[in-house]
Parts: structure tokens; C-alpha cells; sequence
């Protein structure tokens, strides 16, 4: 498997449920990144990254609990693996050594928010 | 959730569209996440947002990853159990409501039985001269004859048509010249038997494929001596002995010998064309004079086209070849492919009008409306036991029926009920086989039932079964577990029962419908049968002059009046009731030169009027008291035309007439007095105006002995004839035809339509009151306990019947009503189809309407009777 394989909004998604294991599945997600990247995130999106995900092995999965607001439906609870994890810290020391890098105020300036 | 009120349910056909189409493995998570979305957005962002939104989350789920079916979600096990299982309910079921399930079959069995006899009918009839390898190139050549205004179609032909078409086109390959139904003798030895058969070309077997088994088809009707028997004949002549027959001879019409070049496989049932035996055409021009002629029109003639030849084209081409070779006549050629005039063959003002397609038309309309009324019945009783598996169906819910197993299982149902109908429908045809054919005169066994025919009923089985069976599924997978589990569950449903009523109604318009139409028919046709055609048919029949009775008709005639049993004799070259022959060639001082009427003619001897029993509006028969020379006889549309209009003042035509007796008549170039004038008879069809009709008398073109029996005597003037034949003519079997036999077979397709008709009206009819008889007594018992309750607190029972009887008899009166109109007009339209038509007065309607309604009165009326009178102490007893 090559880290090309993991797409921007992928690395988003995986992050994310990084961020809210144990109790991660795609609506939370969905409204984090929504949050986050301030554009509209749809569940639709995200549950196709999970299984895109689930396909490479990043995550697993298994159905969660019901809950009244879902129409006593269950949801799919994801985790990342092992190999998500891996892939995960690849990327992050890419960026990081990059970032590192990056001589001061070559980037021209921005406000931050 | 916010304290405030419950957001909106999210709109729900996105949801009926997410079930549709997401794998069902994925299902449950999905829908939970759009909806757990959803509500989140609408308790933050207000309701209006959310939906709109929502629209993007499903969107969003559009992707091939969601709709794609977990392959091991069904599998196969699972349906087969299921399955079984519904068939044990369908059994059980059956069991438990054996008068339902009684009702339904019986009226599906016998719908299914109809359905399956017309269908072989209408493929039989379909498959007429299908059978020639040549088949799409083969055409007939027609002529329109137009004279006096009017056009005149018919297939008959002079023999120059073919020569000038096979020398002048070559899109023709082959031509052949036929001239068949002919009545020949063929001897062997001193053995005499009677034969049909024809003279044709020697190109015949190039066009047409009846397969030889001895023989060359190439050569067979080569040459001026050859002739070709089928097999049955060659059985009949030769004996056992009939494999050698190649190479013998036989004596035809006591002529001339032929020599047997040919054997060939009997004509089958399906072919238009039927001989028995083929000799060549040459020899018969040879041995005729003048038969040749372009004015001896009297041939079939077919031609073979060339694959490319477009026909349309063609006959624009061919359409002149006649007229150069007539003055004075227009007669315009061209042709139709042979395999389409069987069932299409009535022409009308030169415009195809149709045929034998009609009846194969009305037929499959009678199949389809039988099949129509079993299937509502089944439809009806199916919704209306509804209640009864109301709880059934509740149960399967709760353990997690799907809607679409629910439905599976109810078409399962019907389709498994429709098949026990089809295996009973299967038997009763077989066993129906026998009558059907005496009743329609064809040769069906049950090998018809082979291959495709299989194939279609079944067919026709598992449509039946599922268009019946969809709507009760439709219907019954909707109820809801919790309104069918909770109590008692009642039929609140206003659509489904408004959609019951409906049917019947329409059921009963259809029954309404058959049952008045085929009373039309069947009064039209009497009417033909039984009006006075102007001449009496019965006690008269016909001989052919051969032999002796040519030349020595005199003596014959003499010899025949002195026998027991005999009335009149005369001698006639035509069949007073289809007189084909016709001529322009009539002269007549003061003719108005424009006049081009096309007159039929008859020739015919002594005693004619009277052995017809025609009326004399004025003068005389021919006799032999007279010594006429030439003479004529006239029908009223002659003479009419000879006298000229009625002046004013002459109040009616019987001093008109007895002006033109005296005249004198050119015809064919002889000129003769008008003897008589005969009451216009029915000279030509049922169909067809009357036409002037001039009879001459002419003993030599008079080719049939026609003989009138004493009434009652028919045995003893048979005998007296075969005595008298037998004397002058003994190399010639004797055959003879009575003139209302022939009558009979000429009109008895109208008449099997009639008989066939009015069978299939009547069953349609009870296949209707047999589903009134299962609502009426469903709906009684249901309301036992009403029926009850009323009878205690003083209902009479004469004011229940009325109640319960009420409410179907309006549907039967609606369906009455509704029905009227369009039958009044279909009827109507058919009976243009005659020129002497009877009137359908409201008479036929307010019987038929009555004579339903009294029946359905009766179903319902049992019933409801049993229930009124029932003891209500039994039915309020126990709660």
C-alpha cells in the first residue's frame, strides 16, 4: 500500500476519528469537519471515505448502539488500525519535516485566526 | 432534543427513495445517520434548513459503493423456505375456505378454458396457406370491375392476365392459370368415383409447396395427359395397390384418359387451396373452345414475385393490362399476397374492408373480457377475505416481513391458484376438443396443443395469476400490524371498497355487453335464416347434368315427373341464391346509352318459377305449353329499370310491370320477349343488395338439374331419383345437393360465431354472478351479527333481503347503464354489414338488462334470504 493512497479528505476523516474514539462513526464526523473546514460536509461523503478507508484496512468497524434520534437505528462505530495508524504518523512526519524546514517569513504573511 | 416542539419528520419519499435504492446490508446505518442528522441540523439551524439540506445527505449517498447488494445477504436457502412456506399457506388456506377458493378456481378454470379453446381457433385460423416455402412471394391477381358507379372485386380472371404478366414483368417468376372447385369423374375400370379437383399449370408445384410422394413436382403436369391425385384419392381408386399408382390411368368426366404422374401427401386442413385431384390447364383449354378467351373470366391466378419487388409498386404497374385488351369495360388488376386472403378477402367499393380477421378479431375481444370478468372475480373475493387474513399478515410484520416477501407471497398464491385452474382448464379442453370442432368445423386434437400453444397458455396462466394476485398484494401487504393486531379489525379502507364496487361494475357492463351483442347476433342471423329470400329453399335440391341428362334432359324430366315424391323439375345453370354470373351485354329499346348496370343472369329451362317457387308479380312461367324459343324472365329490379319511373298517380308498380311483359330483350345478341316479371329474390348474399336479374331461357347453359320434392317425402323422392338416374346415367355416381343445406354451409361461419358467441356470452355471464355469489354470501357473514341484532329488534325479513340486495343490484344496474350505449353502437356497426337488417329496439336491451338483473337478484337473493331467516339466537348466542 502507498501513502499516495490516502487522500486529503481521507487523512481528514481518519484524523477525525482519531479524534472521537471510542464513540466515532460518520455524523459526528461529518459535523466536526464541518465544522472545522467551515463548507458543507454531508454524511453521504463521509461514510463513503470510511468504507474507502475500511477497504484499505485503515479502519475497522462494528455496529454501535440506537439511539432514539436515529429512529432506533444503529450505527457503524469506526476505529482506527493498526496500518491507519502507521500511515497516520507517515504523514505527519512528512508535514512536520517539511514545516520544519520552511525558512521564516518565506511564507507571505497571513492572518490567523 | 430541544424542549420545543418535535421537528418535522424528514420528507419521506427521499426516504422511500434511499430504501429503494441503498443495499439493504448498509440500510439500517445510513438511514440512521441521515436522520440523526437531520435532526441535529433542524434543532440548530430551524426545520426549513434541514430539509433543504436534506436533500444534499441523499444525494450524497448516490454512489455506487451504497447501491452495490451484499451478495451473501440473500441467499438461496432462504428464499426456497420461504416459498415452501407460502405454498403451505396457500394450502392450507384453500382448505380452510373451500368456498372461496371453490369460486375462485371454478371461474378461473373455465375464463382459462374459453381462453385456451379460442386461442387454438384463432391460431388455426391464422395459420391458413402458411405452409408454402414460397409463401411471402405468392400473390392472387384481383380485378376491380368498375361499372355503373359501383366496384365490383373478385379474383376471377381471364387466362391472358397470367401470359401478359409472366411475358411483359420481370419482377414475376412464375404465373400460374387455376380453375378449381371443380366436380370431376374419375373411372378406373368400370368403377365411377367422384372427385374435386381442378386444371392448373404446369407451373403450379414451382409456386405452391404441396409435397409430393411419388413423383416428380417439375414434370407432374407437364404435357396434355398428366394428373395428380393426393393420396387419399390414390387409396380410394387404386385400393392397396395405390403405392404403384404412378404411371396407371384413369378416365376423367368419361373424356378422356390421364395418366397418374403424381402422388402427393393429402392437402392439409390449413390450406385455402383443396383438390383432390390436378390436371393440366392446357388440356382443359384445348378440350373447351373459347374458354381461353379474355372475356371468359372464370381463372385463379397467381404469380410469384421476386423477393425485391416492392408490391405497392407493382400493382401500380399492372393495374392497365386487363383494359387493353377489353373496349368498352374498365376492369383494373392487382394483386394481393396469398397468404393474407384468407383472413382478408372482403372487398367493398374497391377498399378492403376486411374479412374472416373479424371473427378472429371479436373472438380474442371475448377471450380477453371472459378472462378479465374471472380475474376480478378473483381480485373481489380476494380483498374482501381480507380481514380474515388481516391478522396473518400482522403476525408476519412483527417478525419482520418485508412488504415486498408479503407481496411475493400473495402473487405466489395466485399464481399457484391460477395453475390448478390451468391443469382443470387443460382437462376440460381436451375433453371439450370433439365439440368444438363439430361446432366450428375444424380438425383441432390435443397435439394442437403442442410447442408455442403450450408455452402461450402458460403464458397466459402466469399473467392471469399475477395481474389478478397484484392487486390483493398490493392491498393486503399495506395494513398496518399494530390496527390488525390490536382487535378486531374491520375494512375501513373507503378506496378499496369504492375499487371493489368498481369492478363489479365493470364486470358486469362487460357480461351486459356479450349478452346483448350476441342476442343481435343471434337475432340477425335467425332473421337470415328464416326470412322469405323470394324463393323456397327447402325440399329443393340440385343434380349436375352429365351424361344422359345433357342430351337427353327432355326424357329425364319425363320420366322424373312420373315418379312418387317428385313436385316440378327444371334445369338452371346457376344457384338462384348465388347467382355469379353477370354481363353488361343487355339491349333493350330506349336503353339509356349511359346505362352500364351490370345485370346477373341465370339460364335456365321449363318450369323454372315454379320449381323455385318464385312469385310472378307479372305474365308467366316458361312451359312447355308455350314454344318459346328465347324468352326472358325478369326480377322487379329489371323490370324497373326497363319500365322507366313510376309516373305520378300510378299508386304502386303492378300495372308498371305488366307493361314490361312483351318487351323485347337483347341479351348476349338474342333477342326474345319478357315472359314474366319474378318477385325480387335473394339473388346473390345477405349482405348484398338485390341487383337486376335477367333469366333467360336456355337449356343448353343450364348445367343443373334442379328437382322440388314433394314435402315429407324427401326419402321417396330420393329413392325416385336414383331409380331414374341410375336408368339413364349409370357410368356417373349419383350426388346431389339440397339448395338450404348449401344455404346453411354457405353462412355458417355467422352462424358458429352466433352459437360460439352466445356459449361464451353466457359463461362470461356466470363467471360474473359466480364472484356476486361469493361477495354477497362473504358480506353476509360478516354481518351475522348485525343481521342478528336487526332481526331481534323487529326487522322483517323481506326488509333485509332488500337491504342486502340492494347495494349489489345498484352496481349491476350501474354496470347495465354504462354498457348500453357502447353496445347499442358496436351492435349497429355490425349490422351494417347487411342489407336487410333487423332494428334493435330498446326491446333486446330492457329484456337482456332484465333477464341479467333477475339473475343477479337470484344470486344475491339466496343468500341473503338464508341469512334473514336464520334463527338469530344462533348468531348472537355466543360474543
Amino acid at each position: 500500500m502507498r501513502r499516495s493512497d490516502l487522500g486529503e479528505f481521507e487523512e481528514l476523516v481518519l484524523l477525525a476519528v482519531a479524534v472521537f474514539t471510542p464513540e466515532a462513526y460518520s455524523v459526528v464526523i461529518a459535523e466536526e469537519l464541518e465544522q472545522q473546514t467551515g463548507k458543507v460536509v454531508t454524511t453521504g461523503a463521509v461514510h463513503a471515505a470510511l468504507q474507502r478507508l475500511e477497504n484499505k484496512g485503515l479502519v475497522s468497524s462494528q455496529m454501535g448502539e440506537a439511539t432514539p434520534e436515529r429512529g432506533g437505528r444503529r450505527k457503524r462505530i469506526f476505529k482506527v488500525t493498526v496500518a491507519g495508524s502507521r500511515i497516520l504518523h507517515e504523514v505527519r512526519n512528512v508535514r512536520n519535516n517539511l514545516w520544519s524546514r520552511i525558512a521564516p517569513r518565506t511564507l507571505p504573511k497571513i492572518k490567523t485566526t | 432534543m430541544s424542549k420545543s416542539k418535535l421537528p418535522n419528520y424528514p420528507p419521506r419519499w427521499l426516504d422511500k427513495l434511499v430504501e429503494r435504492f441503498c443495499a439493504p446490508h448498509l440500510l439500517e446505518q445510513v438511514m440512521g445517520d441521515l436522520h440523526e442528522r437531520y435532526y441535529r441540523r433542524a434543532e440548530r439551524e430551524g426545520d426549513a434548513k434541514a430539509r433543504r439540506m436534506y436533500w444534499r445527505e441523499v444525494l450524497a449517498y448516490m454512489r455506487p459503493s451504497v447501491f452495490k447488494r451484499n451478495t451473501l445477504y440473500h441467499t438461496k436457502p432462504f428464499a426456497a423456505v420461504m416459498f415452501r412456506n407460502y405454498f403451505t399457506i396457500t394450502f392450507r388456506n384453500f382448505l380452510r375456505m373451500k368456498v372461496y377458493s371453490g369460486i375462485n378456481i371454478l371461474g378461473l378454470t373455465i375464463g382459462l378454458a374459453c381462453s385456451f379453446l379460442i386461442l387454438l381457433w384463432v391460431v388455426d385460423e391464422t395459420s391458413y396457406d402458411r405452409f408454402h416455402t414460397n409463401g411471402p412471394q405468392i400473390h392472387q391477381a384481383w380485378r376491380h370491375f368498375i361499372t355503373g358507379g359501383q366496384t365490383y372485386t373478385m379474383p376471377s380472371l381471364p387466362r391472358g392476365i397470367a401470359d401478359e404478366m409472366s411475358a411483359e414483368f420481370p419482377e414475376v417468376e412464375e404465373t400460374v392459370i387455376t380453375f378449381m372447385d371443380q366436380e370431376l369423374v374419375a373411372t378406373n375400370g368400370d368403377k365411377n368415383y367422384r372427385e374435386k379437383g381442378g386444371y392448373v399449370g404446369a407451373t403450379f408445384f414451382r409456386i405452391f409447396s404441396f409435397p409430393f410422394i411419388h413423383g416428380n413436382p417439375e414434370t407432374a403436369l407437364q404435357g396434355m395427359t398428366s394428373a395428380v391425385v393426393t393420396e387419399r384419392t390414390a387409396r380410394k381408386i387404386f385400393g392397396d395397390d395405390w403405392e404403384n399408382a404412378l404411371g396407371r390411368s384413369i378416365t376423367v368426366d368419361h373424356r378422356k384418359e390421364f395418366t397418374i404422374t403424381g402422388v402427393l401427401q393429402d392437402v392439409p386442413e390449413n390450406s385455402s387451396i383443396r383438390f383432390d385431384i390436378l390436371l393440366p390447364v392446357e388440356e382443359y383449354f384445348a378440350s373447351h373452345q373459347g374458354r381461353a378467351h379474355w372475356y371468359y373470366m372464370a381463372y385463379g391466378i397467381y404469380a410469384k414475385l421476386n423477393e425485391e419487388t416492392s408490391l405497392e409498386e407493382f400493382n401500380r404497374k399492372v393495374g392497365d393490362i386487363f383494359n387493353r385488351h377489353t373496349k368498352a369495360t374498365d376492369h383494373r388488376i392487382f394483386l394481393q399476397p396469398f397468404e393474407d386472403i384468407y383472413l382478408h378477402s372482403f372487398y367493398r367499393d374497391g377498399k378492403l374492408i376486411g374479412g374472416r380477421i373479424e371473427y378472429v378479431r371479436i373472438f380474442t375481444a371475448v377471450a380477453i373480457f371472459i378472462l378479465v370478468i374471472a380475474c376480478i372475480n378473483f381480485m373481489n373475493l380476494a380483498t374482501a377475505r381480507s380481514s380474515q387474513r388481516a391478522r396473518e399478515i400482522g403476525v408476519r410484520k412483527v417478525i419482520g416481513a418485508y412488504r415486498k416477501s408479503l407481496i411475493m407471497q400473495f402473487i405466489t398464491e395466485s399464481v399457484a391458484m391460477s395453475f390448478i385452474a390451468f391443469l382443470l382448464a387443460l382437462v376440460i379442453v381436451i375433453s371439450l376438443l370433439p365439440a368444438f370442432n363439430y361446432l366450428t368445423g375444424k380438425h383441432l386434437t390435443p397435439e394442437n396443443l403442442n410447442g408455442p400453444i403450450l408455452l402461450g397458455i402458460i403464458g397466459i396462466t402466469l399473467l392471469v395469476g399475477t395481474l389478478s394476485g397484484t392487486y390483493p398484494a398490493l392491498y393486503l401487504s399495506s395494513f398496518k400490524p399494530v390496527a390488525v393486531l390490536r382487535g378486531s379489525f374491520k375494512q375501513r379502507s373507503g378506496s378499496a371498497v369504492f375499487f371493489r364496487k368498481g369492478l363489479v361494475v365493470f364486470q358486469f357492463a362487460l357480461a351486459v355487453l356479450l349478452i346483448v351483442s350476441t342476442v343481435v347476433v343471434y337475432l340477425q342471423l335467425d332473421y337470415n335464416r328464416t326470412k322469405n329470400l323470394g324463393l323456397e329453399r327447402d325440399n329443393l335440391l340440385f343434380v349436375a347434368r352429365e351424361g344422359a341428362l345433357i342430351d337427353r334432359y327432355d326424357a329425364v324430366a319425363q320420366e322424373l315427373l312420373k315418379q312418387p315424391g317428385i313436385a316440378t323439375v327444371t334445369a338452371s345453370g346457376q344457384n338462384p341464391l348465388e347467382v355469379g354470373n353477370n354481363t353488361l351485354d343487355i339491349e333493350w329499346e330506349g336503353k339509356d346509352p349511359d346505362n352500364s348496370q351490370l345485370f346477373y343472369i341465370i339460364n335456365t329451362y321449363h318450369d323454372f318459377a315454379k320449381t323455385m317457387r318464385m312469385e310472378l308479380v307479372a305474365g308467366r312461367d316458361f312451359s312447355k305449353t308455350f314454344a318459346d324459343s328465347m324468352a326472358y324472365l325478369v326480377n322487379e329490379e329489371t323490370a324497373k329499370m326497363i319500365g322507366g319511373p313510376v309516373p305520378i298517380g300510378i299508386g304502386s308498380y303492378r300495372g308498371r310491370y305488366q307493361d314490361v311483359v312483351g318487351k323485347i330483350l337483347n341479351v348476349y345478341g338474342e333477342n326474345g320477349p319478357i315472359v314474366g316479371v319474378v318477385k325480387n329474390f335473394s339473388m346473390n348474399s345477405l349482405y348484398a343488395p338485390i341487383e337486376p336479374v335477367v333469366i333467360r331461357l336456355h337449356l343448353e347453359w343450364a348445367s343443373q338439374l334442379y328437382v322440388r320434392t314433394q314435402p315429407g317425402e324427401t326419402q321417396q323422392a330420393l329413392e325416385s331419383l336414383k331409380t331414374v338416374y341410375q336408368k339413364f346415367n349409370p357410368d356417373y355416381p349419383l350426388q346431389y345437393t339440397f339448395l338450404d343445406q348449401q344455404f346453411e354451409q354457405r353462412y355458417r361461419s355467422e352462424q358458429v360465431t352466433g352459437k360460439l358467441a352466445n356459449i361464451f356470452a353466457i359463461i362470461a355471464l356466470f363467471i360474473s354472478c359466480l364472484g356476486l355469489f361469493g361477495l354477497t354470501s362473504f358480506t353476509v357473514e360478516q354481518r351475522t351479527k348485525e343481521l342478528g341484532v336487526r332481526r331481534v329488534l323487529g326487522a322483517s325479513v323481506s326488509g333485509i333481503v332488500v337491504m342486502l340486495s340492494k347495494d349489489f343490484l345498484k352496481l349491476v344496474f350501474i354496470g347495465f347503464m354504462l354498457a348500453t350505449p357502447v353496445t347499442w353502437y358496436l351492435t349497429n356497426q355490425w349490422l351494417q354489414n347487411f342489407a336487410d337488417r333487423i332494428e334493435i329496439g330498446a326491446a333486446v336491451f330492457l329484456l337482456a338488462g332484465l333477464a341479467i338483473i333477475l339473475l343477479a337478484l337470484a344470486t344475491v337473493g339466496w343468500q341473503s334470504i338464508k341469512a334473514a331467516i336464520a334463527n338469530p339466537v344462533d348468531s348472537l348466542r355466543n360474543e
